[in-house]
């Protein structure tokens, strides 16, 4: 059932299961050759904003705003590159100086002999390396950087472009040590909520990622999801009612201020499974947890989209995971990552008890640097329809935080995350 | 810098998942 029609950048917001006309899901999507293929959308050149819930008014916002800043994101980096190349092209055989500009191509050595500050290349903790150059020294690749601040000082570093942009593509006679996800990126026309929000979601992935991978030193606690909702999520509940779903939530260890949920919504066999997460303040658990719920559910009924329909044909004959939407159909159909992850049914405990409201809130962006111990890192840079409107599109990099992998990691079971 | 062609997906829209874009995706 359709609520609404797109019109320029008008999120579509609709009703996909009759019995529960109240909870909503909200899709939005921009084609161009600027983009590069995705899971999501069947290897078309697409972005994609979703989000679920129960206002039409809420989903949509939430949708449009996850496609825009992830455009936001890739035009910057369209931008820059271009950027360079107009450099280049222009006799540059001395790249943009450091300070004008905010882009330079040149390897780390060059910007270490010119004092420019800059996150290394060599450092695992930088970000996600690019698998073409896996290996290869990354000190001495000739590389796009771009200038970032540091979150606490405000001091300009400089990182690689792959670990700034979305679908980065070096210029003519550079190559790419990083190759960023979607984690971390926010759009906002408050530079500090876009960061903010940006801090929660890097925090999520890398607890998630944490227990997930090591579940023995980053122990979840299960208990169930429906006893832990906000006294209002009637629809939630009502759906999972009428869908004949359960739903286990997992309080992942979180640093002081912060709480991380993963939620799983399966039938009452532990099959077919989708997951979700959320992090937030401590002190808002019955919140974390419908969102996280509600994005499981999402995830859910995207797998029986037609794109999602083709990958499972594929991915059942290779049994070999390779994207976001590999991973959820894989969770789906194959495996009980719930029972991996956290445990049997007869293991589910009682919600954690609220935590008290802090005296003092860091607010997320310190927190995360605390986690980390390292400086959180921000590039401030958006281009494209996003910047038309006036709206901040905010990198975050948090060196020592890293997202969740869509490439196998030896000896480990895929994670259930779309 | 001239902005790439951008348009707006409708007609397909239905065809598509709806978390994250992994950096290897």
């Amino acid at each position: 059932m359709s609520v609404s029609t797109p019109t320029a950048w008008a999120p579509e917001v609709f009703a996909p299961w009759p019995h529960t006309p109240g909870a909503l899901l909200a899709r939005v999507a921009a084609r161009s050759t600027a983009f590069d293929a995705t899971g999501a959308g069947g290897g078309a050149s697409v972005l994609i904003g979703s989000a679920a819930g129960t206002t039409a008014a809420d989903v949509g916002r939430r949708a449009r705003g996850e496609l825009m800043e992830r455009m936001g994101n890739v035009f910057a980096g369209r931008a820059a590159e271009a950027e360079a190349e107009a450099a280049a092209g222009a006799g540059g055989a001395r790249p943009p100086a450091a300070g004008v500009g905010g882009v330079r191509t040149c390897d780390w050595f060059a910007l270490r002999r010119d004092g420019v500050p800059a996150a290394d290349p060599a450092d695992p903790a930088t970000g996600p390396v690019d698998g073409a150059n896996r290996g290869v020294p990354a000190r001495g690749v000739r590389q796009l950087w771009c200038r970032g601040r540091a979150a606490g000082s405000c001091e300009d570093i400089w990182v690689p472009a792959g670990a700034a942009f979305l679908q980065h593509r070096p210029p003519p006679g550079c190559a790419a040590t990083h190759r960023a996800g979607s984690t971390g990126v926010a759009a906002h026309r408050d530079p500090d909520a876009a960061a903010a929000h940006a801090a929660w979601e890097i925090l999520e992935r890398d607890l998630v990622r944490r227990s997930w991978y090591d579940p023995l030193r980053h122990p979840p606690v299960p208990f169930d999801a429906r006893g832990a909702l906000p006294p209002g999520a009637s629809e939630l509940r009502a759906l999972l009612h009428r869908e004949g779903l359960e739903a286990t939530a997992l309080a992942l260890p979180a640093p002081t201020g912060a709480e991380a949920v993963a939620v799983c919504v399966h039938g009452p066999d532990r099959t077919r499974q989708t997951f979700g997460a959320r992090c937030g303040p401590a002190h808002d658990l019955q919140e974390t947890v419908e969102r996280a719920c509600w994005e499981a559910l999402m995830v859910r009924w995207s797998m029986s989209a037609p794109v999602a329909v083709r990958a499972w044909d594929r991915l059942s004959r290779t049994g070999d995971p390779r994207t976001g939407l590999d991973h959820a159909l894989w969770t789906f159909h194959a495996q009980d990552a719930l029972t991996h992850w956290a445990g049997p049914a007869t293991a589910l405990r009682a919600p954690p008890a609220p935590a008290s409201r802090p005296a003092r809130d860091p607010g997320p962006v310190a927190l995360l640097a605390a986690h980390t111990g390292r400086e959180v890192i921000v590039v401030d840079r958006c281009a494209g329809p996003p910047a038309d409107e006036g709206l901040t599109v905010v990198r975050l990099i948090a060196p020592g935080a890293s997202p969740l992998p869509a490439r196998p990691v030896p000896g480990q079971l895929p994670h259930p995350f779309g | 810098m001239e902005q790439p062609e951008i348009e707006q997906v409708t007609e397909e829209l239905p065809e598509f998942g709806l978390i994250d874009i992994p950096s290897e995706d």
